[in-house]
């Protein structure tokens, strides 16, 4: 797990709260696989971790199937989404972290 | 009264006695306990239940003032009339005790293998095109009397949380928190079962007339009286009386049971399962019901009974009529349908020690 | 084909108001319940969960959420783990379980009260699933205790707190009963859900999960986030509420529902959270200042959420700010001089290390909070435990039930806001506090507080000893004492660690 970290934080950083587990470390892989475009801020705060970027992230279902090799439902993610930053959308297929505003 | 009881009670006093600040003899206090205080008198191991779910409401502890808040709030006013001012009195409703001893934790383990249960029946019949063989009586039966369904489920889903607002003690709550999950569990299937035979059966109306139906069709204007009354039968213990001896009984007699036994007859054995595996929350609702009405009427000075009677003298022929008129609709023996739904329902009121 | 999609149905599940005819909609959904701001059926309608579950998932994810947490127990309770913890880290765990667990149960009903009386169908079925959580919340938050009580009987009170009329009890009840048991269905989504939920709880059941990992109790950081992780997905029942009311002309009346409830339990959970983070823990086992959590979780986090929906930072946040840099202070202060009268054993916890710490994490603590602790220190050093034990009663607001205090030393600044209403004065701890009275002085006026009790003769006689009974000190259990035996001011016994002046 990366952990990068910026100067000063930007007023809209959007993402999911993860507690540790297996689910989370692929979490963290298919965040960055789902997310080109975005720098992903990781912060590994020991029972959680932050992950962030400008706008928000998406993680899609495919890609955690993909990395965990077995099926996976989003709902699964649950179990391991102790919180997030800016507002959330959820589908059978992605869970996406969002800001309306741009600040 | 029993041994138990006369501990409980005694404690409840104790109890009261720490609240009001008035002077009550103290155990050493330096002494660790076995259990929670509060417990402690029972003589045994507490069960995972009784720690979990006796004596958490902090409402009912000062019986003129539930909250913490002026006389002059709305709820107040509201919880005083008609949960602490309920003609069915008890002096210890923290003594009931829920026979299945129910917990979150068990409820999730049970429903998850339940759920995985239907999950299985509804994949193995969508593999064997089970919709596309449904005689055209039977798709019209279910679109008519099943699908429709979830309005009246959650009905019961809504009353049954409107219970969980105003129970007099959290063992009786608890038990009302599941029933009112429950009904959103079959809220969900019957909609998924609509969408289902949506797409084989796209002229049926399916996804479209449910809600007319619901609101104007004759076979459903029983259940829709009955289930808005009892909505605003506000006093807790009348509404409790209304939904579980009463409304409850008259759905799983006239829908789980009569409209199931049609669905098999004509060869539709999904929708029997279904509402077979329905019936198996029903059943679990019934046992702590009849626990609770056994609760109420013994062990107190008040006469329990008579206030029950007389509140299902004024129920139940609201309940009788629901059964009519959609068992009637059932087809031409829907009179004898009717008959034995009605004479089951009652059964389980003169179990209980009603008449009728 | 095999199963259905959940997106194939979910619609029809939540499709289900009908028009009532044998009763008005208006009897169905009486306001005081339901909703008083007069907003259209079918505006409710168009509620859409931004976190949607269905039951069939719910119990799976559920049981296997319980499975971890009960598992992770299991294996700690083998370790002898809390016989050889810190006793101020049991204080946290007595405090935290006697305040949180039947107030969790106590959320039920609020979600209840959504599930039979909001208009928009979603909702109440998102409800009902918050209304399991809750129940979870509630249980296990005695389940996991209870063996404790055979340890210490202060940890009784994780069942007994809410039964007592111990003054944070009433603290506590005063704030909840306020914000979640004694309002309408659409204003109780906007204080629970928005301002409580998606506000304040990430500070204690996730920021205050990396301290405990720290401590070596997984069983607590584990529950304490898997507990977070259903409130995260409740907390959004408020989200749309709040977007439905600004889009039908309510913005107004949801920031005064949203400033209300967050000021109120802001002020509680200050306590319950602060106190440990910033002076409990042992120096090395703290990951960061409760000022540094507040910034993270809340200051950042949830403001950002606020304005995203729609909504402006509360009108009072200036003063929000510098409550956090004073106000769990001076209590740390008060409830250790007041000991006696709480549940758990609070250590001082205030050595020359910890004395650098706090001026390094709040510039000027020495100079002001400092002050007062140096006199304790002092007492302490020189064999006068007994003048440590404050007496008598301070005064009490009116609103937060909390002691009226500021910042010590020079900078010494308290003053008590009054309110004369209908003949009788009313004291607060701060402009909100008074704020949030003024908006309704009916609902509150006729609360008494401990103090109130002492004059008009409800705790009678008035004497120390009867006090402490009425609070339940010396009756649950016995009541506190430093956690510490005073060991703490040992530190000052190194040369060169004289405290100042």
């Amino acid at each position: 797990m990366t952990a990068s970290k910026p100067a000063t934080r930007s007023k809209n950083m959007a993402g999911p709260l993860l507690r540790g587990g297996e689910i989370a470390v692929a979490a963290c892989e298919a965040i960055q696989e789902d997310n080109p475009e975005k720098q992903v801020v990781i912060e590994d705060h020991r029972t959680y971790v932050r992950v962030e970027a400008e706008g928000g992230l998406i993680i899609r279902r495919k890609t955690m199937e993909e990395i965990l090799g077995r099926p996976f439902r989003m709902q699964e993610l649950e179990v391991n989404l102790t919180g997030f930053s800016g507002q959330i959308e959820t589908d059978e297929n992605y869970m996406r972290w969002y800001l309306k505003l741009d600040l | 009264m029993r041994g138990a009881e006369r501990l409980v009670r005694t404690f409840e006093r104790a109890r009261r006695a720490v609240f009001t600040g008035t002077t009550m003899t103290t155990d050493d206090l330096s002494k660790p306990l076995k259990t929670w205080s509060h417990l402690v008198r029972n003589k045994r191991r507490p069960t995972e239940y009784e720690i979990v779910s006796t004596n958490m409401l902090w409402s009912t502890d000062d019986p003129k003032a539930p909250w913490a808040m002026g006389q002059g709030v709305p709820m107040t006013q509201w919880y005083l009339k008609y949960r602490n001012q309920s003609p069915l009195k008890h002096a210890d409703w923290d003594g009931f005790r829920d026979p299945d001893q129910l917990v979150y934790r068990t409820y999730n383990m049970i429903q998850d293998g339940q759920e995985s249960f239907v999950d299985a029946l509804l994949d193995d019949h969508s593999r064997n095109q089970h919709d596309l063989g449904l005689a055209p009586e039977s798709v019209g039966l279910l679109a008519r009397f099943y699908t429709p369904a979830r309005f009246v489920v959650h009905a019961v889903q809504m009353a049954s949380a409107y219970l969980v607002t105003m129970a007099p003690s959290s063992t009786i709550e608890n038990c009302f928190i599941f029933q009112s999950a429950d009904q959103l569990r079959w809220v969900s299937r019957i909609a998924y079962r609509t969408a289902e035979l949506k797409e084989t059966h796209a002229d049926a109306g399916f996804d479209r007339d449910e809600r007319r139906r619901w609101e104007q069709d004759p076979a459903w204007q029983g259940f829709r009286e009955l289930m808005e009354r009892t909505l605003v039968a506000w006093d807790w213990a009348e509404q409790f009386t209304a939904l579980n001896l009463v409304a409850k009984p008259a759905l799983d007699e006239a829908l789980l049971r009569q409209l199931a036994k049609l669905c098999r007859r004509n060869g539709d054995t999904l929708s029997a399962l279904l509402l077979d595996a329905q019936m198996t929350d029903s059943a679990r609702a019934r046992r702590w019901t009849a626990a609770l009405v056994e609760y109420a009427v013994k062990n107190t000075e008040s006469d329990n009974r008579a206030v029950m009677q007389a509140w299902l003298d004024k129920w139940r022929p609201l309940g009788d009529r629901a059964i009519e008129a959609f068992c009637g609709a059932l087809g031409p023996e829907g009179g004898a349908l009717a008959d034995a739904a009605k004479a089951e329902a009652a059964k389980f009121r003169t179990g209980l020690g009603f008449a009728a | 084909m095999a199963l259905l999609d959940r997106s194939r149905w979910y619609d029809i599940a939540r499709s289900t108001n009908w028009t009532p005819s044998y009763v008005a909609e208006s009897e169905l959904f009486p306001p005081d319940q339901s909703d008083p701001y007069g907003i259209p059926t079918a505006e409710w309608e168009t509620f859409d969960e931004p976190y949607k579950v269905s039951y069939r998932e719910y119990v799976n994810v559920q049981r296997e959420k319980d499975a971890g947490a009960y598992s992770v127990k299991a294996a700690l309770m083998r370790s002898q783990y809390y016989e050889n913890a810190d006793p101020a880290y049991l204080s946290l765990l007595k405090m935290h379980y006697g305040a949180i667990a039947l107030s969790e149960y106590a959320a039920c009903q609020s979600d209840a009260r959504m599930t039979r009386f909001s208009k928009a169908p979603s909702m109440r079925n998102m409800a009902t699933f918050g209304m399991l959580d809750e129940l979870r919340h509630g249980q296990i938050q005695l389940y996991f205790p209870h063996q404790l009580v055979t340890l210490d009987r202060q940890f009784d009170w994780a069942h007994e707190a809410h039964h007592t009329r111990n003054w944070a009890t009433l603290a506590g009840r005063h704030a909840l009963d306020d914000v979640m048991m004694t309002r309408d269905a659409m204003t109780t989504s906007l204080m629970l859900n928005f301002a409580f939920e998606t506000g304040l709880t990430n500070v204690q059941m996730i920021g205050l999960s990396a301290d405990a990992a720290n401590m070596g109790d997984f069983t607590f950081a584990n529950l304490i986030t898997s507990i977070q992780s259903d409130e995260a997905r409740h907390a959004q029942i408020g989200t749309p509420v709040i977007e439905i009311m600004i889009r039908n002309g309510k913005k107004a009346e949801a920031q005064q529902a949203i400033d209300v409830a967050f000021w109120r339990i802001w002020r509680v959970f200050a306590l319950l959270t602060g106190i440990p983070m910033d002076y409990w823990f042992p120096l090395e086992k703290r990951d960061r200042s409760f000022k540094e959590y507040m910034h993270e979780f809340v200051i950042t986090q949830f403001e950002r959420q606020l304005l995203d929906v729609g909504l402006q930072r509360p009108w009072y946040w200036e003063q929000f700010l510098d409550d956090i840099e004073t106000h769990h202070h001076c209590q740390q202060a008060g409830i250790w001089s007041w000991r006696n009268t709480v549940w758990w054993n609070p250590t001082g916890g205030l050595g020359p290390d910890e004395r650098d710490w706090l001026e390094q994490k709040y510039p000027g603590w020495n100079a002001t909070h400092g002050k007062y602790w140096d006199v304790i220190i002092d007492n302490l050093r020189n064999g006068r435990p007994e003048k440590t034990e404050a007496v008598g009663m301070p005064a009490i607001c009116n609103m937060c039930q909390i002691p009226i205090s500021n910042k010590g030393g020079t900078q010494w600044k308290a003053r008590i806001y009054q309110r004369e209403h209908e003949g009788r004065r009313y004291n607060f701890c701060t402009p909100v506090c008074r704020w949030v009275f003024d908006t309704e002085p009916k609902r509150y006026k006729d609360w008494n507080t401990i103090v109130d009790r002492l004059y008009n003769g409800e705790i009678n006689p008035p004497t120390a000893e009867n006090i402490l009974r009425y609070m339940g000190s010396g009756v649950v259990s016995e009541g506190g004492r430093d956690a510490h035996g005073y060991d703490w001011v040992k530190g000052y016994d190194r040369p060169g660690t004289e405290a100042a002046e």
